[in-house]
């Protein structure tokens, strides 16, 4: 337990700017009255690029995504695959912007 | 012998497509003698007659492609005939398009992996909802086979040094404009690859040097240039449309993109949200299978999963990824644009179609034609990968059987005869049995009133009566012979037809009154004459309802001698509007105000008072869009003259005396039933020129597109005198 806690208190004075800027965008989630769940996604938006997660990752949850739409409408849920394909829409939209960073810090390493 | 065998064993799987497709368009052979008629689109007929009102019409910009059309209806082609090949000139050259496409940017691609991409390109629900709804029948959607060409061309110029392909980019986007007969599609395809350049220099797939500026900005300027005899004449049509739109009532930009909204999920299969239960796969017409029709909703993600293959395995320093992303990208752009005012981008296009110019793509296929090229060139880059692994043929041909479901109707055959969106609510039932069609016969004894209109050479429009619109502006009903669509006269006779659904008084449908009215309707012929209709069909093949209204009035105009008799067949009686009545195309008048107020009141009283001081003017055409009237005394104390078109400000006046001076007459806004000048006091000799400012633009901006392509043409021969030429030697 007091390993946990001690790894989490480094990686908090480690990372302190990235939890303020996630601080920021939780608040400002809860300022512009989005649901939990889409400030939830905001958050991931902001550590894809934050923490970061790999494109790879992030494109797998938008595959994941794509193959609920047609199971939704199989069930007749129109609103579900409705809201399932804005998701996977966003996650494709991080994958693509995590991967065009990952391509440009490559070169830059080069 | 020996080369065609080598030639076939080399492309066989590409000719194999090209065969399928071949054989869709065989499967899909219109029946004979019926047109393409209804919703807003009636299919050119009679090129040979219509095609220089098309080409003033449009200032020549639809002009090569229903040059296609020309020559196939001076071969004697059947009207029936020429469906097929809007369907194959359209598949055919998409799948030619995309195969181009392939081959420039991915040369190591097998050809059974080209071949299978091209056939999706080609055929599915996007390109099938074209042609079971109205608008594969025109020129619109032509841009679709020109997409990928272009862009193989353009990522080949900015990739290569092989600068031919700039010029080859400026000649393919020459005959592209076929389809800018809308021009909003040329602005979606120019935001095309605005978007992909973006994504191109953010992935890193092209570093922008000063060559490669240079070359996209030759490509750019060479495509406005050859690009011209359109655009010039456009740029006032886009200003006087601009300041309708800001003044109409009539078009709400918010409510027409809620219409127009397409959900997310939908554009990952390619299907509109709206009105979607027309559209095959949802409008499914086989009974004895109709199990398929759910499993094939959502086989229509089919293309998108393979379209996302790839990304799982995306390897950054590999240049397929750079491009895979750059479409994806794109992609994603132009799903935002698609799903418009839709969940969750409602108020990020409300600003977006706010842009200049933007408020133009608020159809939902302005930018959902460009759906299939991004998700086509996303599979097409994830079956490369795909090649080394060992579930390929499986893929592949799960690929294939997608492709030939999805579009099963193009293969199998009926696509308007079954399929039309028209015949959506009349399941299990063929054009034959409906109660409307797309696909009618025009009855033949339409075609004696042509006589009739050849003997009378004067310039009339055309009217009908009674009233009986169809499901929209601009479209008529005539029950009898399945019509919901536009008046065929315009095409069948040559003739304007007075549209019963226009304002030609702002704010005032006249239709809509002389319905409704208890008025005495002798108004409705006062009416008719000072628009210039000459000669109205009386349709007995119209609503029952209207027909029945409207006998008592009719015997009424009959017997005072406002309409007469000319001919009588079984459909129509023709009558002509009794001369008295008739104002004629040009013509001038020497009241100081000759505004009609827009309502029943006093109206026959003020057209009478109008009559009364009308003046024929002896004028000559020079074309449909330009007239002169020689000024001599005639033209003492007149005040105005009128050119009996719908009021559009383009039309312009001017006076040129016999020593070459110009003046500018000017325009009387309080008439709004045609266009009139004011015709000033000092004038005695020489001539008056009406004319359509666009139409008057069309040959500066043609003389700057054949320059244009003066120029690429010496380039192209420079290039193979200096390269070609060299090395044979």
């Amino acid at each position: 337990m007091k390993i946990i806690y001690l790894r989490l208190m480094e990686f908090f004075k480690a990372r302190k700017i990235d939890i303020f800027l996630l601080l920021i965008g939780g608040f400002m989630g809860i300022y512009f009255s989005w649901s939990y769940f889409e400030i939830a996604l905001f958050l991931i938006f902001l550590w894809s690029i934050l923490g970061p997660i790999k494109s790879c990752y992030l494109s797998r949850v938008a595959i994941f995504l794509l193959i609920l739409i047609p199971i939704a409408l199989m069930f007749e849920s129109r609103s579900v695959a409705e809201i399932v394909s804005v998701y996977c829409f966003y996650f494709l939209v991080m994958a693509v912007i995590r991967a065009i960073i990952e391509i440009r810090n490559e070169k830059t390493d080069k | 012998m020996g080369f065609m065998r080598k030639f076939v064993y080399s492309y066989k799987y590409e000719l194999l497509g090209a065969v399928l497709l071949l054989f869709g368009v065989l499967m899909n052979i219109f029946p004979e003698g019926y047109i393409f008629l209804g919703g807003d689109i009636i299919q050119p007929i009679n090129m040979v007659e219509n095609f220089s009102f098309y080409f003033h019409e449009w200032q020549g910009r639809v002009s090569l492609y229903y040059g296609i059309f020309y020559v196939l209806d001076f071969l004697g082609v059947s009207a029936s005939f020429q469906l097929s090949w809007f369907l194959g000139i359209f598949l055919l050259a998409s799948y030619v398009s995309f195969l181009c496409f392939s081959v420039m940017v991915f040369g190591r691609a097998s050809s059974l992996i080209r071949s299978l991409v091209a056939l999706f390109y080609s055929a599915n629900i996007f390109t099938l909802s074209l042609f079971t709804a109205s608008w594969g029948y025109t020129s619109y959607p032509i841009v679709y086979c020109f997409v990928p060409l272009l862009t193989g061309l353009y990522i080949g110029s900015i990739q290569s040094r092989r600068s031919y392909l700039v010029s080859m980019f400026i000649l393919v986007s020459f005959f592209a404009s076929s389809s800018f007969g809308n021009p909003a599609f040329a602005l979606s395809l120019g935001l095309f690859f605005l978007v992909l350049t973006l994504m191109f220099v953010l992935t890193r797939y092209v570093r922008i040097t000063k060559f490669i500026a240079f070359k996209i900005g030759l490509m750019f300027f060479g495509a406005l240039a050859v690009n011209f005899f359109w655009i010039l004449p456009m740029i006032p049509q886009v200003q006087s449309g601009v300041q309708e739109v800001s003044q109409s009532t009539d078009l709400n930009l918010t409510e027409a993109l809620k219409k127009t909204s397409n959900k997310i999920y939908d554009s990952f299969r390619l299907m509109p949200s709206s009105e979607q239960s027309r559209y095959y796969p949802v409008n499914f017409p086989f009974k004895s299978i109709d199990w398929l029709e759910g499993l094939l909703v959502l086989f229509a993600f089919a293309p998108m999963f393979c379209a996302l293959i790839y990304i799982r395995r995306l390897d950054i320093k590999s240049k397929d990824s750079q491009l895979y992303l750059s479409f994806l990208g794109t992609f994603l752009v132009f799903i935002v644009l698609v799903t418009r005012a839709g969940y969750p981008f409602e108020v990020l296009n409300a600003y977006v179609f706010q842009l200049p110019g933007l408020n133009t793509l608020r159809g939902y296929d302005k930018t959902a034609i460009l759906l299939p090229f991004l998700i086509g060139s996303l599979v097409l880059i994830s079956f490369l990968t795909l090649l080394r692994s060992r579930y390929s043929n499986i893929i592949f041909i799960l690929f294939f059987l997608s492709v030939l479901t999805l579009a099963a109707p193009f293969f199998i055959g009926g696509i308007q005869t079954k399929l039309s969106y028209i015949l959506y609510n009349q399941k299990g039932k063929s054009f034959l049995e409906a109660k409307q069609s797309a696909l009618v016969r025009i009855p033949e004894e339409y075609l004696d009133a042509k006589s009739v209109f050849d003997e009378d050479k004067e310039s009339y429009k055309l009217g009908m009566l009674p009233y009986s619109p169809g499901s929209s502006v601009g479209r008529v009903s005539l029950p009898e012979w399945k019509v919901n669509g536009p008046h065929f006269s315009r095409y069948m006779y040559q003739r304007s037809f007075l549209e019963l659904t226009e304002k030609y008084f702002s704010g005032w449908k006249f239709a809509d009154d002389f319905l409704n009215s208890e008025h005495d309707s002798r108004w409705i012929v006062d009416l008719y004459g000072l628009l210039n209709v000459g000669y109205v069909f009386y349709h007995k093949d119209a609503k029952e309802d209207r027909i029945n209204k409207f006998e008592p009035v009719l015997e009424r105009l009959v017997e005072s001698g406002m309409l007469q008799p000319v001919q009588e067949r079984s459909r129509f009686t023709l009558y002509a509007v009794n001369k008295k009545y008739f104002f004629p195309y040009i013509y001038a008048n020497n009241l100081e105000d000759s505004s009609v107020s827009p309502n029943l009141d006093g109206l026959s009283r003020q057209i009478v008072s109008l009559r009364e001081n009308m003046k024929f003017l002896q004028y000559s055409k020079l074309n449909p869009k330009r007239f002169e009237i020689t000024v001599d005394e005639q033209f003492t104390g007149l005040q105005s003259i009128f050119l009996n078109e719908k009021k559009d400000s383009l039309w312009r006046a001017r006076y040129i005396s016999l020593s070459g001076e110009s003046l500018q007459l000017e325009e009387d806004n309080r008439i709004t039933y045609a266009n009139a000048w004011t015709i000033p006091s000092h004038i005695q000799s020489g001539k008056i020129v009406i004319s359509y400012l666009p139409a008057e633009l069309f040959f500066p901006g043609l003389v700057v597109t054949l320059s244009a392509l003066g120029m690429i043409s010496i380039g192209c021969i420079l290039w193979i005198r200096k390269y070609v030429i060299k090395r044979t030697i």
